[in-house]
């Protein structure tokens, strides 16, 4: 577990809704969503969480993903220090539209020397923890600047919609036919999405919100499915929820697959029997955006902090069982909000967020 | 931070381990298995999907019970699994695109869509050794100084940490203490296979 607290002193995101927090953040509150049949490649009929603006034919050699950082770079509200900066890129499978088009390469490593070159930054890590990768590459950088490892962190979460990733959750069944609808009692699986998001750290200085704590952890019990009982996420959740404050709300990983959403509930059930907090996933919004996911969601979720308001759940019909999730807009009880991934592998990752 | 064991298993299926010295030569993984079952010091590893992993996953799963068996007491379950450079998943990437195209592109393989990812073999390793700390896997410039000061900074406690490239696959168990740390006295290396060539001459 990742015990300082940082100080958040930048954010950025840019997504199908446009790249102001604002408008990404009204459109939530409205229950908007992204899903539209791409362009660019044959989904077979699926619903993707997709940019207009990057869903074109492009040239062989460039990639959507390249795009994507650019267009979050031109976003950027704050200015990157020079000095000791270090950047932390949480991605997936990265430049992977160049490998559809007979580019063999390492396609993280190559969004991640594009990550260094578009943002300046001469230190980069790519952090990898499948769909738990954003809030590991958070936790990462929080460890670095509390040891000193660098002054300032510059986080970045992002993947694209592509023709890859959708013909392999749609191998593995993942997929769902309609939209996804997380925490719902008739939920059937994900639908994919794409994004990128930035979160500027530092071990002090004048932030809007802070990340308070980061803890990981790996189910190890099964590759691709999560324990359904929750067993070994709920310790991540203690271990990020250890003093006696009041939790505002949960912001789950929530992907509207029956196994994800059950090991959360479980999970959140074990910490809260009786009243578990408002939970609230994304994902009926944007779709997964998989590497993206968990920088997205401490991005939006210090805008829901401020805004002391968590949104109503998109996609939702009936709550599954246990399930604290709300198509109605709720009043937080507190700033302080919990963020959630989980990932292939059994990966588990918890972070405590407070706007100030 | 100490590094507490390792092991290194070469292209040649030769196995040599940190503090217990060579192993010998195999003639392939499922050998190398079969032996290590056999032998006392060796954890007993959940080998279920040794067979189904790709050979990244079947080298790691080695390589992890090996280090930890090295290492000659019961890893803890906090114990965290860590990957680091190499060779990525590349193969693994093209292997599912190409079957996904050849087959029309309308149906892809999932077994071959889950070895995408680069946290996959050392994922499984955690499941063979029941090691429940945190998991994932980073990408550097090729230092092993880098990877030192990445590592160093983590909450206290064992970790294995692992590279695949082409040639070999080696992992060592390290031990974090929480604290700040002075700079590394060792050389700095490109791949972990090197840092373990110059430790093991060292200790000769």
């Amino acid at each position: 577990m990742t015990e300082l607290s940082v100080s958040v002193l930048g954010s950025a995101l840019a997504t199908p809704f446009g790249t102001s927090i604002e408008v990404n953040c009204d459109a939530l509150f409205r229950g908007a969503d992204t899903f539209r049949t791409p362009q660019h490649f044959d989904s077979k009929g699926r619903l993707l969480g997709i940019d207009p603006e990057l869903d074109q034919p492009i040239g062989r050699s460039e990639s959507r993903a390249v795009t994507l950082l650019m267009k979050l770079r031109d976003a950027l509200p704050f200015r990157i220090p020079a000095e000791d900066t270090m950047l932390f890129l949480s991605t997936t499978v990265g430049a992977i539209d160049l490998l559809e088009r007979g580019k063999v390469c390492d396609t993280a490593a190559v969004l991640l020397d594009e990550a260094a070159r578009i943002f300046g930054v001469s230190r980069a890590v790519l952090v990898s923890a499948a769909c738990a990768s954003g809030q590991t590459a958070v936790s990462l950088a929080m460890e670095q600047l509390a040891g000193n490892g660098c002054r300032h962190a510059l986080v970045i979460g992002c993947d694209i919609a592509s023709e890859f990733v959708t013909a392999g959750f749609a191998a593995l069944g993942a997929c769902t036919d309609t939209i996804c609808r997380p925490y719902d009692a008739g939920r059937d699986g994900l639908t994919l999405g794409e994004a990128a998001a930035a979160l500027l750290l530092s071990r002090s200085g004048n932030g809007f919100g802070r990340i308070l704590r980061a803890a990981e952890n790996c189910d190890a019990a099964h590759i691709t499915a999560p324990d359904l009982e929750g067993k070994v996420l709920s310790r991540a959740i203690r271990q990020t929820l250890s003093d006696e404050s009041v939790l505002g709300g949960v912001i789950g990983h929530g992907t509207g697959t029956v196994y994800n959403d059950q090991a959360e509930v479980s999970a959140l059930r074990r910490i809260f029997p009786d009243s578990p907090p408002p939970l609230f996933s994304l994902k009926g919004n944007y779709g997964h955006t998989l590497g993206a996911t968990g920088v997205l969601q401490l991005v939006l979720g210090l805008e829901f902090s401020r805004r002391g308001e968590l949104p109503g759940q998109a996609g939702l019909r009936t709550p599954m069982p246990g399930a604290s999730a709300s198509g109605e807009i709720r009043k937080l009880k507190s700033k302080r909000l919990l963020s959630l991934n989980v990932g292939f592998g059994g990966l588990n990752s918890a972070v405590l967020l407070e706007a100030l | 931070m100490k590094i507490k064991a390792g092991a290194l298993i070469t292209e040649t299926m030769e196995v040599r381990l940190l503090n217990r010295g060579p192993l010998g030569r195999f003639d392939d993984p499922d050998q190398l298995r079969h032996a290590l079952t056999n032998l006392v010091p060796f954890p007993t590893a959940d080998w279920t999907d040794f067979g189904r992993g790709s050979p990244p996953v079947r080298f790691l799963m080695l390589a992890a019970v090996l280090t930890a068996g090295d290492y000659g007491a019961p890893l803890p379950e906090s114990t965290g699994v860590f990957g680091w450079n190499g060779a990525g998943c590349t193969a693994e990437n093209l292997r599912f695109w190409q079957d996904y195209v050849q087959h029309g592109r309308e149906n892809g393989r999932g077994g071959l869509f889950v070895a995408t990812l680069p946290t996959i073999p050392f994922g499984e390793a955690a499941i063979a050794l029941g090691l429940r700390g945190p998991n994932a896997y980073f990408r550097t410039e090729k230092s092993t100084h880098e990877l030192r000061k990445l590592i160093s900074l983590r909450p206290a406690g064992l970790y294995l940490v692992g590279e695949v490239t082409e040639n070999s696959v080696c992992m060592f168990l390290l031990e974090i203490s929480g604290r700040p740390e002075e700079k590394s006295a060792e050389p700095d290396f490109p791949t972990l296979d090197r840092l373990f060539v110059h430790l093991e001459n060292r200790n000769a």
